[in-house]
């Protein structure tokens, strides 16, 4: 799994959101360093959806007074199951480096 | 709410991204930057704006790249068995992939043998074809030679009132005056033959050798493999019994030793040393035509620091020249410098340069000249034969590709993608060409050698006609394309397939109506044209070689041996005394007819020419004299070589010395000054002395089968009235058993004479004439063998199409017959459907034939490249075969059971 596949199902898990949602989530997430472009995050959503990792929930309206519908994904509980592992394994990464005196912030 | 900006139309900036893709997820991708650019700051100039586009088309260009390069390498995958979504598709590296491909592409193939043979077969034969003339042709035409910067190496031709004879030498004392006084040349050497006998060593033999200006290697740009060459002091008269030996006479006679540097050898009896042993591989410069060998040796002509008087008379033109022209100077330049120079002499010395010239030519050019046009249509003759192959392969593959239909779609329901079957027949056609080339390319080195076996003399370079890198390259090359051009086609045509109609049952039947042959007829049209166009390509040259087999050469050639003698002794008298010696014992040996000298044999080489009066008639213009070909003969060699005397008498031992000079003249020559009587009893000035005309004989082809015959006259060696009287003659002797038998018995007359004479160029007039053929026999066999090749293939290709066809048209045949038809209209209706498709081949190539065949003109003897008879009987000859092709199918469908097919 690369990274910005396990960023796209972290966003997912907190809730169901749309091409745009996930844009901004990430965004904000990674505090502006990575903002994906809509080529690749249609590529990288069709190989989660390929993958079973995530699914098409409804289109729906953004927000209440928008006429305008888009559509929305949603995780799958397989899609939760791959998130986790990958965080665990990503946790025990961070762990080995502090061993390393690499970073010192509290865990 | 809304924004003040509008949003420009973006659906064009989804172009780049595959068509799933965009149907998939176009719609969401053109919210999103909706989305995106109504996120911008309302505020933003129109200069963000405009990156914000930019910068998103660029991105959506490259996504789409990505997207369909992705797409690409996932057909890579094997099919899944399910597309339920938790299946995991596992990526695999290429090399597995590929690997996994070439091992279903081979199941598949091994499942067909038959099938893969007729394709394998096909492209063996089409690529082999191919590969064996390219690597002639390489070898001759585009091999570079082993001489320092060839392309400034030039020829220097001697021209006669602005033609050249057969073998265009040229005077010394020119060559001189043009090397001194043009500023064209860095270096310029001539040369000339010498054959001295080689004794002392073992058996003596006689050697091929050049006497040659110093200059000779510098102009060829060659090192000696060891020693050195000339010297300019051993180019003095005197000093210069020194010689360089060829590297191939270094291994023959001498082991390869380098000891024999320093040793003194005998040639022509005189003690000569060796200084130095000429390069490996060398290509000689003088190989001219048939039956001429290269030089062995070479010594130094010996002509430093000679007075012009003592040097060959400018009126003797027996010399060969080279140059190597300077830097920088052009061809025409040197040209039209050599044409100012060759003016100048011709005021300066009009007796003998009237009309003298000189022609440059590019060595190389000047060699294979006359053989280039002759291998590239050759060349082109194979590469037909490989269009064949390829398109009945590619016929093949298509009737394959539709009869596996419905295999197909089953394996599209369970998920291969089009591109994926496209890129399995692509496999298989890869594979299948590749195994073809290979085996092509055995086929190819086999038939080179044969080639060039076949094409012996006539073929320069051909020693060096091997197995190159870039042969191989080249074949490569072909195999690739051939792979493509066949797989691409039926690959194509795959991904066509309707899902739907092709799974239901019987569905690789055909709708019923009109034989649509669609792709693959046209295949067989062209395939039909291109083998006409070989057919009579080849009709024509054979048609030439038989015209060139049966040309009256004026003399019997069977059971005739011939041979050469040089003798060494000085004295005239002991020559002509040893000559008469042993032309009486040769007459006294069992089984021998008639036995006769002369100087040159027919189709052995060049002629003397003289220049002839007949008296009694008025003087020609000096620049209209007539001249005849020259022969001195002994009397015993008209009946040996068995020349029709239509007039008067041979001539007899009683023209001796003293005797009143007679000559012998042809019917060209009589002709000529005597029209309308006998030219016997009239009287020739030959040489300023005047003979008298005994006897008329048929024009005998001397130069080649195919040219006219020009005057010729015989006169008696005895006689002397032609000044060149020389030592070196051939022998003819005719006998009555087989000639081959007789040549220990000659050989050992001969050394009872003399011990140390060699015998040269034993063999019989037949061979003579046959090794005279060997060109116009390689092209008749070439080109017959690839008409043969084409006729079979297309006659394939006309068969599979028939038969495929007749298969898939089971239901229809069946239902027509069970409703009245007879077996003799449905045989009739499909070989009337093969031969609609034949017709239509035989129009096309009549008419490209037509075009084309003049390019043979060159190559042909006796026939038009028009003529009407061989397009006549190759279009029936193709009719035959077609007949023959479309008839298998046809009793096929005629003997069709109607019940059995109707319930399939």
């Amino acid at each position: 799994m690369n990274p910005v596949e396990f960023l796209v199902l972290v966003a997912l898990a907190e809730g169901d959101l749309h091409g745009y949602g996930l844009v901004r989530d990430i965004e904000a997430r990674t505090e502006g360093r990575v903002t994906l472009r809509p080529g690749n995050l249609y590529r990288v959503l069709d190989r989660l959806l390929e993958r079973g990792l995530l699914e098409k929930a409804d289109r729906k309206p953004v927000g209440a007074s928008d006429h305008q519908q888009r559509q929305y994904y949603r995780i799958t509980p397989e899609g939760h199951r791959q998130a986790t592992e990958e965080a665990k394994w990503l946790s025990r990464v961070v762990g080995a480096a502090r061993g390393l005196g690499a970073i010192t912030e509290p865990a | 709410m809304h924004r003040p900006s509008p949003i420009p139309s973006t659906r064009w900036l989804l172009w780049a991204f595959p068509r799933r893709f965009r149907e998939r997820y176009g719609q969401e991708i053109l919210e999103l930057y909706r989305d995106l650019y109504l996120g911008l700051d309302p505020r933003s100039s129109f200069a963000v704006r405009l990156q914000f586009w930019l910068r998103l088309s660029s991105e959506a260009l490259l996504s789409g790249i990505a997207a369909r390069w992705g797409e690409f390498t996932e057909s890579w995958k094997a099919p899944s068995f399910s597309r339920l979504p938790n299946t995991r598709r596992t990526h695999r590296r290429p090399l597995d992939m590929f690997l996994q491909d070439l091992r279903f592409a081979s199941r598949s193939l091994a499942k067909r043998p038959g099938y893969s043979t007729l394709i394998l077969t096909t492209l063996a034969l089409g690529i082999g074809a191919t590969t064996a003339v390219y690597s002639v042709a390489h070898a001759v035409l585009l091999q570079p030679l082993p001489w320092d910067e060839p392309q400034r190496i030039v020829h220097l031709l001697g021209l006669e009132h602005g033609e050249m004879d057969d073998r265009p030498t040229i005077a010394y004392l020119d060559f001189d005056d043009w090397r001194r006084e043009s500023a064209s040349f860095e270096v310029a050497a001539a040369f000339d033959e010498w054959a001295p006998n080689l004794t002392g060593e073992g058996e003596p033999e006689r050697l091929e050798a050049a006497q040659v200006n110093i200059e000779f290697f510098d102009v060829l740009g060659v090192k000696p493999s060891y020693g050195r060459f000339f010297l300019p002091e051993e180019d003095i008269d005197g000093r210069d019994r020194v010689v360089v030996l060829t590297h191939g006479l270094f291994q023959r006679r001498f082991a390869a030793d380098p000891k024999v540097l320093g040793r003194s050898i005998r040639l022509n009896g005189t003690p000569h040393t060796v200084v130095g042993v000429g390069p490996k591989n060398f290509v000689d410069p003088l190989l001219a035509g048939v039956g001429d060998d290269p030089p062995q040796l070479w010594r130094p002509l010996g002509y430093g620091g000679v007075e012009e008087e003592r040097l060959p008379n400018r009126g003797s033109t027996s010399f060969t020249a080279i140059a190597r022209l300077r830097a920088g100077i052009t061809l025409s330049q040197a040209q039209a410098e050599l044409d100012l120079l060759a003016a100048d002499l011709e005021l300066e010395y009009p007796a003998t340069n009237e009309g003298r010239g000189v022609h440059l030519v590019n060595l190389r050019e000047s060699l294979v000249g006359n053989v280039r046009s002759s291998l590239w249509i050759l060349l082109g003759a194979a590469l037909l034969v490989l269009a064949i192959a390829c398109s009945n392969v590619a016929s093949l593959m298509l009737g394959r590709t539709a009869e596996r239909r419905r295999e197909t779609a089953l394996r599209q329901a369970i998920g291969a993608s089009g591109l994926q079957i496209a890129r399995l027949l692509l496999m298989e056609s890869f594979l299948l060409a590749t195994l073809g080339g290979a085996l092509g390319i055995g086929l190819g080195y086999f038939t080179r050698d044969i080639l060039v076996a076949v094409s012996g003399n006539s073929l320069p370079f051909a020693q060096q006609v091997g197995l190159d890198l870039r042969i191989a390259g080249f074949a490569c090359l072909i195999t690739l394309a051939t792979g493509l051009v066949c797989g691409i086609v039926p690959a194509l045509k795959s991904r066509q397939s309707n899902l739907e109609t092709s799974l239901r049952i019987g569905s690789y039947d055909s709708p019923p109506g009109r034989f649509r042959p669609g792709l693959r007829g046209l295949l067989i049209i062209s395939e039909v044209a291109l083998s006409l166009l070989l057919l009579s390509g080849a009709g024509l040259m054979l048609e030439s070689l038989s015209n060139l087999l049966r040309v009256d050469a004026g003399v019997s050639s069977d059971h005739v041996l011939t041979f050469g003698l040089a003798p060494t002794d000085r004295e005239p008298e002991k020559v002509t005394a040893f000559y008469h010696s042993l032309l009486e014992r040769l007459e006294g040996l069992p089984g021998v007819v008639a036995a006769g000298a002369i100087d040159i044999l027919p189709l052995s080489g060049s002629f003397n020419g003289n220049s002839v009066l007949a008296e009694g008639q008025p003087l020609p213009l000096p620049s209209q004299e007539y001249s005849a070909e020259t022969r001195v003969v002994t009397p015993g060699y008209f009946a040996a070589s068995g020349m029709t005397l239509l007039e008067g008498r041979p001539l007899t031992p009683r023209d001796r010395p003293g005797s009143p000079p007679v000559v012998v003249v042809n019917q060209t020559l009589a002709r000529h000054f005597w029209p309308s009587k006998s030219p016997v009893g009239e009287r020739l000035q030959i040489n300023h002395i005047s003979c008298e005309v005994i006897g008329q004989v048929a024009d005998v082809k001397h130069l080649s089968l195919s040219g006219a015959s020009p005057a010729q006259i015989y006169l008696a060696r005895d006689q002397g009235v032609y000044s060149w009287l020389g030592r070196r003659m051939s022998i003819a002797v005719r006998t009555s058993t087989d000639p081959i038998e007789l040549i220990p018995l000659v050989r050992r007359e001969v050394r009872a004479l003399d011990e140390n004479l060699p015998l040269f160029q034993v063999r019989t007039l037949d061979e003579i004439f046959s090794n005279s053929l060997a060109q116009p026999r390689l092209h008749g066999w070439l080109m017959g063998s690839f008409a043969g090749l084409a006729l079979i293939l297309a006659a394939l290709g006309l068969y599979a199409v028939l038969a495929y066809s007749v298969v898939q048209r089971r239901r229809e045949i069946a239902i027509r017959m069970a409703i009245g038809a007879g077996r003799n209209k449905v045989l009739a209706e499909v070989v009337g459907q093969g031969l609609t498709l034949v017709a239509a081949g035989i129009a096309v190539g009549l008419v490209a034939a037509l075009g084309t065949n003049r390019l043979l003109q060159s190559l042909l003897f006796g026939v038009s490249a028009t003529d009407l008879s061989t397009y006549l009987w190759v279009p029936l000859l193709l009719l035959v075969v077609a007949l023959a092709a479309c008839y298998l199918p046809a009793r096929r469908a005629a003997a069709t059971n109607p019940l059995d097919s109707l319930k399939a």
